[in-house]
C-alpha cells in the first residue's frame, strides 16, 4: 500500500532540487 | 596535460600516447552496470514507499532519462551540492537519532553479535580470517578501478588547474568517512529487526529501517536524497559514456567531419542506449547483492590500467600487446563471474593445495599485466607497427594553458628539470 505521506514530501524534495539544478543550469553564464 | 591537449576522456590520452582507441568500448561497457546500480537504488527507494515495482522501476529510468537527454553534464554537477547537503544530513541524522531510539551502539553491536553467533557461521559480524584475502583484494582492486571510470576521468580532466584537482582530492576522505557511516547503517539495521524482503533481498536493508524508524515526512525526504543521490552520478557516468562514444568512436571511424551539433545529437542517443543498456542489467543481472553490479564494473574498467595509469608514466608498451592484455583481463575476469554464476565477485583461485578467495579483478590485473609485459618485447622483436606517442615531455611537467606551444612549455621549465625531462625521454622514448 502506497504512503503518502512519504511519497508526498519525496516528490516536493525532489522536484524542489531538480527545479533549482535547471534554474541554476538557466542562469549559467555559458 | 588535459587541458593542454584538450582531452576529456582517458581514452583521448590513450590515442595520443599509444595511437589506439581500443580503451572506449571497455569505458562504454564498465559504466553499464554502474548505472544499472544507480537505477535499481532509485527503484528500491519508490518501491519502499508502497509503489509497485514495475512502476517503480520504470519510474527510475524515465527520470534519469529525462534528466539527462534534456540537460547534459552541467544540471548534474549543479545539483551535486544540493545533493551532498541532502545525504549528508540524512546519514548524520541515521546514526545518531536511530542508535539513541535503539538503546546505543552498545546495543546495536550486541545484537550483531547474537545474530553472528545464531547463524552457525554463515554470518560474520567480524572478518573471519579465511576472507582476509578476498576483503583486501576487493579493497585494492575498487580502489585502483575508481579512477579509471570515464566518469571520475572526465570530472578530473575538465577542471581547471591543478589546485582544483588537489583540494578535490584532499575532500575525498570526507566521503569515505560517510560511506563508512553508511555500512554501519547496515549493523543498525540488523538490531531493529529489519529483514531481507522477499524481491529485494538485503538491498532494501537501508531504505526499510528508515521507513520504520523515521516519521514518514523524513523517511520521505531521505527516499529523496537517496534518489538524487543516484540520480547525480548515474546522469555523470551516462554522459561520460557517451562522450566516449562520440569523441573516440564515431568521430575517429564513422564520421570524421561531423558537426558539433551532430556530435551532441549522438550523444544524446548513446547516453539513452548506455541507460537501456543498464536497464537490461536490472532485468537480467541476479540481484541478490546489488553490490555485484559496481564490482562487475571494477574487474572491467580495471583492465585499462596499463594504458591509462601505466602510459603516464611510460611508453614502452606495445600497443597491440596493450589491446591483447585488455582482451585477457576482461575475459579472464567475465569468466571468473560467470563461474560463480554472477552471484559473487569473489573467486576462490587454486594455487596447487592453496585456496586463495580473491576478488577476481586483481588476478584479471594480473594476467593482463603479464600478456603486456610478455608480448611487448615480443612484438617490437617482430617489428609490428606500434604507431606514434604524440605526447611530449613537456606536456606532463610543465604548466600549461590551453593553446600554447611545446617551445613556451619548455621554456616554463627550470633547466633542471628540463635536463631531467630530456634524460628520461631518451630511456623512455628511445624511438623519438
Amino acid at each position: 500500500m502506497v504512503n503518502w505521506e512519504m511519497l508526498g514530501v519525496f516528490i516536493v524534495v525532489f522536484t524542489a532540487v531538480t527545479i533549482l539544478a535547471f534554474w541554476a543550469f538557466m542562469l549559467s553564464p555559458t | 596535460m588535459a587541458r593542454h591537449r584538450g582531452y576529456v576522456t582517458p581514452a583521448d590520452f590513450v590515442r595520443d600516447r599509444f595511437d589506439s582507441s581500443a580503451l572506449a568500448i571497455t569505458g562504454i561497457l564498465a559504466t553499464m552496470p554502474y548505472i544499472a546500480l544507480q537505477i535499481y537504488g532509485i527503484e528500491v527507494s519508490i518501491a519502499q514507499m508502497g509503489v509497485p515495482i514495475e512502476i517503480s522501476l520504470i519510474i527510475a529510468f524515465a527520470i534519469l532519462a529525462a534528466y539527462t537527454y534534456t540537460s547534459g553534464l552541467r544540471a548534474p554537477a549543479m545539483i551535486a551540492v544540493v545533493k551532498d547537503m541532502c545525504i549528508w544530513l540524512v546519514v548524520l541524522v541515521a546514526v545518531i537519532y536511530i542508535p539513541i531510539k535503539l538503546g546505543g551502539f552498545g546495543n546495536i553491536f550486541k545484537a550483531v553479535h547474537a545474530k553472528a553467533v545464531a547463524s552457525g557461521g554463515t554470518f560474520h559480524d567480524v572478518l573471519p580470517a579465511a576472507e582476509y584475502p578476498a576483503y583486501a583484494t576487493l579493497a585494492l582492486g575498487s580502489a585502483l578501478a575508481l579512477f579509471l571510470y570515464p566518469h571520475t576521468l572526465t570530472g578530473i580532466l575538465s577542471t581547471n588547474s591543478r589546485k582544483v584537482v588537489r583540494r578535490n582530492a584532499a575532500l575525498l576522505p570526507a566521503y569515505t568517512f560517510l560511506i563508512g557511516l553508511i555500512c554501519l547503517l547496515g549493523y543498525v539495521a540488523i538490531a531493529a529487526g529489519i529483514d531481507p524482503s522477499p524481491i529485494y533481498k538485503s538491498n532494501v536493508a537501508l531504505p526499510a529501517l528508515f521507513a520504520k524508524e523515521f516519521s514518514a515526512w523524513f523517511a520521505g525526504f531521505s527516499f529523496a536524497a537517496i534518489a538524487i543521490g543516484a540520480l547525480t552520478p548515474a546522469a555523470i557516468m551516462s554522459i561520460a559514456a557517451a562522450s566516449l562514444f562520440t569523441r573516440n568512436i564515431y568521430r575517429e571511424y564513422f564520421h570524421p567531419t561531423c558537426t558539433e551539433r551532430e556530435e551532441a545529437n549522438t550523444a544524446r542517443t548513446v547516453s539513452l542506449a548506455v541507460k537501456v543498456g543498464a536497464l537490461a542489467f536490472i532485468l537480467f543481472f541476479p540481484l541478490t547483492l546489488a553490490i555485484n553490479l559496481q564490482l562487475l564494473s571494477n574487474i572491467w574498467i580495471l583492465q585499462t590500467l596499463p594504458a591509462v595509469f601505466l602510459g603516464l608514466y611510460t611508453n614502452w608498451f606495445h600497443r597491440r600487446a596493450l589491446v591483447i592484455g585488455l582482451l585477457g583481463g576482461l575475459l579472464t575476469g567475465t569468466l571468473m563471474i560467470i563461474s560463480r554464476g554472477f552471484e559473487s565477485s569473489v573467486f576462490p583461485l587454486s594455487l596447487g593445495s592453496l585456496t586463495i578467495p580473491m576478488y577476481a579483478a586483481v588476478p584479471a590485473l594480473v594476467v593482463n599485466l603479464l600478456l603486456c609485459v610478455c608480448l611487448t618485447p615480443l612484438f617490437k622483436l617482430l617489428g609490428v607497427s606500434n604507431g606514434r606517442d604524440n605526447t611530449t615531455a613537456a606536456d606532463f611537467e610543465a604548466h600549461p594553458v590551453a593553446g600554447s606551444s611545446e617551445s613556451l612549455l619548455l621554456s616554463q621549465m627550470t633547466p633542471n628539470g628540463r635536463d631531467d625531462i630530456t634524460e628520461r625521454e631518451g630511456v623512455l622514448n628511445p624511438t623519438r
